[in-house]
Formats: structure tokens, sequence, C-alpha cells
């Protein structure tokens, strides 16, 4: 995983939006989308920051929640998409596209260039 | 509240949460509360082993740093060591900086002596001791405190 301030910012950044990306395919509760996000892998600092975005995406009105009884009888609060939340997540994928495309763009011109993993 | 079969390392890792979640808003922190004991209820068995609670709680993260995000804060720095540059002045370092002080006080009550001897043509002895009495005692007093709270140390 990376280190540092810059890509610190960056997962602050992009985490929520991920989050709203798998919940389009359904309910899930915190643990699952935890577990889900930190197989994705590099952009977690600590699996517990999901928890305080959920209710930052809870309180901007993206996802709402309610309590269900699992099948080994654990309630579990389970988060769902909204309207708004979809409007979000199809504005974000629109500039992600433009935004990732532009810096690859430009990290592409920069000859010479040796990322981390390649010095590894 | 922690369930009676709580890993040791849990009750006290939300003994910690409970110690500093006082920041947060009543609704957002009995949410976060919630969801950090559902994780950890997941992740860490009652039987676990205390390595076994250890990395739970360690891939989790500590309680100030999820309320720090939460709060949409930065990580809280660790406190620097005394003397790292942008940590705490070496105590040594803070006692010189307190004598130069004191000298510094001294130095301008004797150098404000003979100006308060110019203005006052018949000065006394009386008047002397006036003068120089209250930069005196301020001196004794500061070098008082800064002796009295190396011996606390």
């Amino acid at each position: 995983m990376v280190d540092g301030a810059t890509s610190t910012q960056l997962r602050r950044g992009v985490v929520g939006p991920c989050i709203l990306a798998l919940l389009s395919s359904g309910p899930r509760y915190g643990l699952q989308l935890v577990k889900e996000l930190d197989e994705i892998g590099g952009l977690l600092s600590s699996l517990g920051t999901v928890y305080p975005l959920l209710n930052r995406l809870q309180e901007s009105g993206f996802v709402s929640s309610r309590w269900e009884i699992t099948d080994d009888e654990r309630p579990r609060r389970y988060y769902e998409l909204t309207e708004a939340g979809s409007i979000e997540l199809r504005s974000f994928t629109d500039d992600w596209r433009t935004f990732s495309s532009t810096v690859s763009g430009l990290l592409g011109s920069i000859p010479n260039i040796t990322t981390e993993s390649e010095m590894k | 509240m922690t369930n009676a079969a709580d890993h040791r390392f849990v009750e006290s890792y939300f003994r910690q949460f409970d110690d500093q979640a006082g920041v947060l808003p009543p609704a957002r922190c009995v949410q976060l509360r919630e969801e950090l004991q559902s994780h950890l209820r997941d992740a860490v068995a009652p039987d676990a082993t205390d390595l076994e609670a250890l990395d739970a709680i360690a891939q989790l993260g500590s309680p100030s740093t999820i309320i720090a995000q939460e709060l949409d804060a930065p990580t809280p720095p660790l406190p620097l060591p005394a003397g790292a540059p942008g940590g705490q002045a070496p105590k040594s370092s803070r006692g010189l900086w307190i004598a130069f002080l004191v000298i510094l006080v001294l130095i301008v009550a004797l150098a404000l002596t003979p100006l308060a001897l110019s203005a006052i043509p018949t000065v006394s002895a009386t008047h002397l001791v006036v003068l120089l009495l209250p930069p005196l005692v301020i001196a004794a007093g500061v070098l008082l405190i800064v002796a009295r709270s190396r011996r606390r140390r």
C-alpha cells in the first residue's frame, strides 16, 4: 500500500464514490463493504475509516440504511443507494473518466518515470 | 456498551473510543460505535487469542484515527519527541530561556536605575530600595517557580 499525504488525500476522495459503486449492485452491510473494498486493494489505509464515510454518505442523502436480522440472527445495518446517490455516482464516473485519462496522459508523456512497484 | 462475551482487548478498544468520542455529535457517535462493534464482533471471536484480537484491532484502526475521519480532519499526528524539529523544546533549553529572561529583567532594572536617579534629584537609600525591589522580587519569583517545577519532575 502506498503511504504519504498525496495518496491519503486521493483515497479520501475516491473511497466514497467506490462505496456508491459497490452499492449500485445491491444493498450491503458495513463489514461486507469493508471486505470488498479491502479485497480490491490499495484503497483503505485502515478498515475502520469506511464507517465514517458511510455516515457522511448517509448524511448527504446518497445512501440510506435500515436494520435487518441476518441468517445468523445478528442485526446488521444495511446500506442502500438512494436516487441522489445514483446521480452522484453517474456524475463521479464521468468526472473520473476525464480526470484519470488526463492525468494518465500527462504521466505517460514524461519519460523515465520509475514507479514504486517497478523499483521493487 | 460492550457485550459480555467481547474479548478484553475489544472492551479496552471501546473504552478508548468512549473516552475520545465526546467530540462527535451524539447520533453520529452512536452509529459509528454500532458499526465498529459489529465489525469487531465478526472479526474477533470471544475465545480469540490476544494476537488475533490485536491483529483485528490494528486492521480496523485506532479510535483516534476513525474519530478524526468522522470529523473529516487529518489523522492526528503522533506527538513529536522532545527536541525533534517542530517538537516540544527540550527541558534543558526551556530552563536556559527562563534564566535568560531573569537576567534580562535584572539588566533592564539596573539600566533604568540611573534614569530614575536623575529624575529624582534628592535620592535616598529608601528611594533606591523602592526602585530596585519590584524587579528583584519578580526575578526571585520566577527562579522559585522554575526550581519548584524542576523538583516536581
